[in-house]
C-alpha cells in the first residue's frame, strides 16, 4: 500500500515527474496522478494521491471502478465509465482526476505494483509497503527521537572512504 | 523535425510598442549556446549597443531556461535572467531555482526577450500559446509576497509560476533582485532594477505541454546513476538537512567567517549563528527546488522575541554572513527578519549586507557621522540599524538613496577616503567566503564576468580535503587541493569556469555538479545526448562553456571592462588576516593571473582573447564586430 507522510515532503515534485514519465513517457506534472499542493507562505508541501480507500468504488453508478484484491489499487474500466464525475466529487483527498478529452476519470494505479513515486522520492515521504511494515517503521522513527544517544546529522561533512 | 528537450520557441516582447513575436529556435543556435545563460549572453552581445545606460529602454531583459528544464534530470529546474548590469555596467545575469523555469518550458518557450519600456506598469501573462501584456498598476508598490498572491487570485490559479520584482526593483536600487516562489532569488547584478526601469512588474506562466526527451530509457538510466552519486556525496547529509547554513561552520573552522566588512575571519559570536543553533531554534523543514533530490532550501520561523513571526524561506549561508557576520550581527532572529525583508522588497542579500557593512566601517572610521546617516547609528552589531537601512535603501529615502547605488558608487559620493572600504570587483560587492582562505575562489572573483562572484568558478575542489594525488590527476598539481596554496589554481579555475557556464546553460544546479562532482562534464554531456539527441561529448560541451565565458568577456571588453578590472580589493591582496587558523593569509593574485591568462589564451597586455582562441570558439566575428580585433 502507498503511505504518504506530508511532513517529510519538501515539494521537489520528483514524484509528479516519475508518474507522468511512467504512464505517458513524457515529463508533465499536469498528467501526473500524484500532485503536490503547496502553501509557500506557510511552508507546507502536501502530496495528494489515491489512498486506496475505496469510497469511489462504492459510489460509481456503472461499476466501472473496482479494487485490485491484492494491491487494493483502484482500477477504472474506461468502457464502463460514463464521465459522471461522482467519484471526483466524493474522493476525500481530491485525488481522483478527470480526463476531459476522453471523458473518463483516472487516478493512481500503483504503476501495476511498483509505484515509481515511492521508488524515486528522495525523502521517502512516499513509501510502498504492507501496513504492518509501515507501522513498524513509524514506531522506530518516532521513538528514536527520544533516545538521548540518537544519531545527529553531522554539520561538517565526514569524508568518504 | 522538432528538437527534443527544447521547447523550440523564442518569445520577443516589445514593451514600447506592445508587439509580441514568436520565433523558432534554430538547432544550430541551440547547439552553439546550449541554453539558459548561454542563450542570454549571446542575446546581450547581439542586442545591447556599446556604452548604453542600463536603465535605458534599449537595454534588454532576457529570460531563458535550459534543455534539461522540466525533465527529471537532477536539480534541473533553474532559469537565468540577464541584462546589462546597472551595478557593473557589464554583463549582468542571475540564476534562480524554485519552479519557474520548467513551467516556462512547459508553456512552450526556451527564451523570453523584453525590449523597450512600457509607459505604465505591466506584467506578462503566458498561458501556453496565449501571451498577453496585462496592466500591473494595482500591483506596483506591492511587495513580492503580495504580488504573488494577487496575480494568482487574478488569474484564478494557484499553480501558475511567477517571477516578480518588489519595491526595490521598482525604485531601481542598483542591486535589486528578481524573486520567484517567494523566497528564491535571481539576485545578483541588479536584474530587478532593469525590470523596474521597464515598468515590468512580473512574468506569470502556466504551461501544460510537458517535455519529451530523445531517448527516454537511457535518459532515465543516466538520472538513476546521477542520483546514486548524489546520495553518496559526503556533503549530502549536511547539505540536505541543514542547507547552506552548514557552510557557516565550515567558514568558521577555516578561519574565514567574514567579520566586520572582512576586517577579520574570526567571528566571536559564531555559536549564535552556527548551523546547530539555526537547526535548534529556527529551522522548520527543508524545501526543494524542482526535481532536486538535495532540497537544500530551508523554511525557518522566529518563534518568540522581538522578531516573532519572521521567516519563510532561507536564510542561506551567503545571507547569514553578508547580513549578519559582516555587520558584526550575531543574532539569527535579526538575520532571518532581514532576509525576509530582502525577499519581500526584492533585494540581493549579498550586495545589501555588503553595502551596509561598508557604511558601518565608514561610520567606525569617522568618515560617516550620525548627521550623514539620518540619525541611524551604523555601529557594528546594530540590528535595528540594519533593518532600518534595508527599508531606506528600498525606498531610496535619505541616506538610503546613496547606499542604493551600491558600495562602489556610494563610496565615490561619500568621498573622504571611503573608497578604501568599498569592497568590490568590477562594481559588484563580494560574496560571503573570505578568499584569503581559498585562493582559487580569489582568482575566480577577479576573473568572473559578473564581478566579485563565487558562482562563476565555484572551485569547491580546493575545499574538499582531497589527497594531493587527486590534485595531480585532475589539474596536474598536488597543491590544487590546498585552499591556502596559489599554485595550480589557474588551471583549476579555468576548468571550473567553463563547467559552471554549461551547468548554468543546461540549467542544472551547481550543487549537483560541484559538491563532490556527482555530475561531471562527461555526465552532463550524456544528459544532453539522451535528452536532445545530439552526439554530445565532454570535449564539445566544455568548448561551449568556454565560448559562453568568452562572449561575456567580449561584452565586457567592449564596455571598457578589461584587464585593469581583473583584480581584487586591496584588503584581500595586501591586508593579511589578523588572527585565527588563516592568520597571515592574503590572495597571491599576481602569481595566479599571468598563468590564468596564458591558459585562457588572452593577451596579457590587452586582456583580449587571442585570434586563435576566438577562431577555435567560433566567435571571431563577434570580436570583430566589437572592434576588439582587426
Amino acid at each position: 500500500m502507498l503511505f504518504v507522510d506530508a511532513e517529510k515532503c519538501n515539494g521537489c515534485r520528483i514524484c509528479e515527474l516519475s508518474c507522468s514519465f511512467f504512464h505517458e513517457k513524457v515529463y508533465n506534472p499536469y498528467l501526473s496522478r500524484i500532485r503536490i499542493v503547496k502553501w509557500e507562505l506557510e511552508g507546507i508541501d502536501f502530496p495528494v494521491v489515491c489512498r486506496q480507500c475505496g469510497v469511489c468504488e462504492k459510489v460509481c453508478p456503472t461499476g466501472a471502478i473496482t479494487t485490485d484484491p491484492e494491491t487494493k489499487a483502484i482500477n477504472i474500466d474506461n468502457s464502463k465509465c460514463i464521465g459522471c464525475k461522482t467519484c471526483v466529487t466524493v474522493c476525500p483527498f481530491g485525488a481522483m482526476l478527470f480526463n476531459a478529452e476522453l471523458n473518463v476519470a483516472y487516478t493512481c494505479d500503483l504503476c501495476g505494483g511498483d509505484p515509481q513515486c515511492a521508488k524515486n522520492c528522495p525523502e521517502h515521504a512516499i513509501v510502498y509497503m504492507t501496513p504492518s511494515e509501515y507501522v513498524e517503521m513509524r514506531r522506530k522513527e518516532k521513538t528514536e527521537r527520544m533516545l538521548p544517544t540518537r544519531k545527529r546529522i553531522p554539520v561538517i561533512p565526514q569524508p568518504s572512504e | 523535425m522538432a528538437l527534443k528537450a527544447y521547447a523550440g520557441k523564442i518569445l520577443k516582447v516589445n514593451l514600447t510598442t506592445g508587439s509580441i513575436v514568436k520565433e523558432t529556435l534554430k538547432e544550430g543556435f541551440a547547439r552553439k549556446w546550449l541554453g539558459g545563460r548561454g542563450f542570454n549572453s549571446k542575446f546581450l552581445f547581439d542586442y545591447v549597443p556599446k556604452g548604453l545606460d542600463p536603465f535605458s529602454p534599449e537595454n534588454i531583459v532576457a529570460i531563458s531556461n535550459g534543455p534539461l528544464d522540466g525533465t527529471r534530470a537532477p536539480s534541473s529546474g533553474r532559469f537565468t535572467i540577464s541584462a546589462k548590469s546597472p551595478l557593473t555596467f557589464g554583463v549582468g545575469y542571475a540564476n534562480s531555482g524554485g519552479h519557474f523555469g520548467p513551467e516556462m518550458k512547459y508553456a512552450g518557450y526556451d527564451s523570453i526577450i523584453f525590449f523597450g519600456r512600457s509607459e505604465k506598469p505591466v506584467y506578462l501573462f503566458i498561458d501556453d500559446d496565449h501571451v498577453e501584456i496585462r496592466d500591473a498598476s494595482h500591483l506596483w508598490g506591492r511587495d513580492t509576497f503580495e504580488t504573488d498572491k494577487m496575480i494568482k487570485e487574478e488569474i484564478g490559479d494557484e499553480n501558475i509560476q511567477i517571477i516578480y520584482i518588489g519595491p526595490a526593483g521598482e525604485n531601481m536600487v542598483r542591486y535589486a533582485a528578481v524573486i520567484n516562489n517567494l523566497y528564491r532569488a535571481a539576485a545578483r547584478t541588479g536584474m530587478g532594477a532593469v525590470m523596474g526601469s521597464k515598468n515590468l512588474k512580473a512574468v506569470a506562466v502556466r504551461g501544460t505541454k510537458g517535455v519529451e526527451v530523445a531517448d527516454p530509457e537511457k535518459f532515465e538510466e543516466t538520472i538513476q546513476d546521477a542520483f546514486k552519486r548524489i546520495f553518496s556525496d559526503p556533503a549530502y547529509p549536511s547539505l540536505s538537512y541543514y542547507g547552506t547554513p552548514f557552510l557557516v561552520d565550515l567558514a568558521y573552522i577555516s578561519g574565514g567567517l567574514a567579520t566586520r566588512n572582512n576586517q577579520t575571519g574570526v567571528f566571536e559570536k559564531f555559536h549564535n549563528v552556527s548551523a546547530e543553533t539555526f537547526e535548534e531554534k529556527y529551522r522548520v523543514k527543508s524545501e526543494g527546488c524542482f526535481a532536486c533530490p538535495i532540497h537544500c532550501g530551508n523554511y525557518a520561523k522566529v518563534k518568540s522575541g522581538k522578531y516573532k513571526g519572521a521567516g519563510g524561506g532561507g536564510p542561506e549561508y551567503e545571507s547569514i554572513v553578508c547580513l549578519g557576520t559582516k555587520c558584526d550581527i550575531g543574532d539569527l532572529a535579526v538575520i532571518i527578519y532581514a532576509n525576509e525583508l530582502c525577499n519581500r522588497y526584492g533585494l540581493d542579500t549579498i550586495s545589501t549586507g555588503d553595502t551596509i557593512a561598508f557604511a558601518m566601517e565608514c561610520y567606525e572610521k569617522g568618515i560617516l557621522t550620525k548627521e550623514d546617516t539620518d540619525g541611524i547609528e551604523l555601529v557594528w552589531g546594530n540590528g535595528d540599524a540594519l533593518i532600518e537601512m534595508i527599508k531606506k535603501i528600498t525606498y531610496r529615502e535619505g541616506f538610503g538613496n546613496i547606499l542604493a547605488e551600491g558600495a562602489k558608487i556610494a563610496a565615490e559620493k561619500i568621498g573622504k577616503g571611503a573608497e578604501k572600504y568599498a569592497l568590490h570587483v568590477k562594481g559588484m560587492e563580494p560574496p560571503a567566503y573570505d578568499v584569503r582562505t581559498a585562493k582559487g575562489f580569489g582568482l575566480g572573483w577577479a576573473t568572473a564576468t559578473r564581478g566579485a562572484d563565487h558562482l562563476a568558478a565555484l572551485p569547491n575542489f580546493e575545499l574538499l580535503g582531497y589527497p594531493p594525488e587527486k590534485g595531480i590527476e585532475w589539474f596536474g598539481n598536488p597543491k590544487t587541493v590546498d585552499p591556502y596554496a596559489w599554485e595550480g589554481k589557474a588551471r583549476m579555475v579555468y576548468w571550473h569556469e567553463n563547467f559552471a557556464a554549461i551547468a548554468d546553460s543546461a540549467e542544472m544546479c551547481k550543487y549537483t555538479c560541484f559538491s563532490a562532482y556527482a555530475v561531471k562534464p562527461a555526465d552532463l554531456a550524456l544528459f544532453i545526448k539522451y535528452g536532445v539527441g545530439w552526439d554530445m561529448t565532454e570535449k564539445e560541451i566544455m568548448l561551449i562553456g568556454e565560448r559562453i565565458f568568452n562572449i561575456e568577456r567580449l561584452f565586457n571588453l567592449r564596455e571598457g571592462i578589461g584587464k585593469e578590472q581583473d583584480t581584487l580589493p586591496e584588503r584581500f591582496l595586501k591586508e593579511p588576516l589578523p588572527e585565527g587558523p588563516a592568520k597571515g593569509q592574503v590572495v597571491e593574485l599576481d602569481k595566479m593571473l599571468p598563468e590564468y591568462y596564458e591558459i585562457r589564451q588572452w593577451d596579457w597586455e590587452t586582456g583580449i582573447p587571442k585570434i586563435e582562441k576566438l577562431k577555435e570558439l567560433d566567435i571571431l566575428d563577434e570580436a570583430k564586430k566589437a572592434g576588439l580585433v582587426k
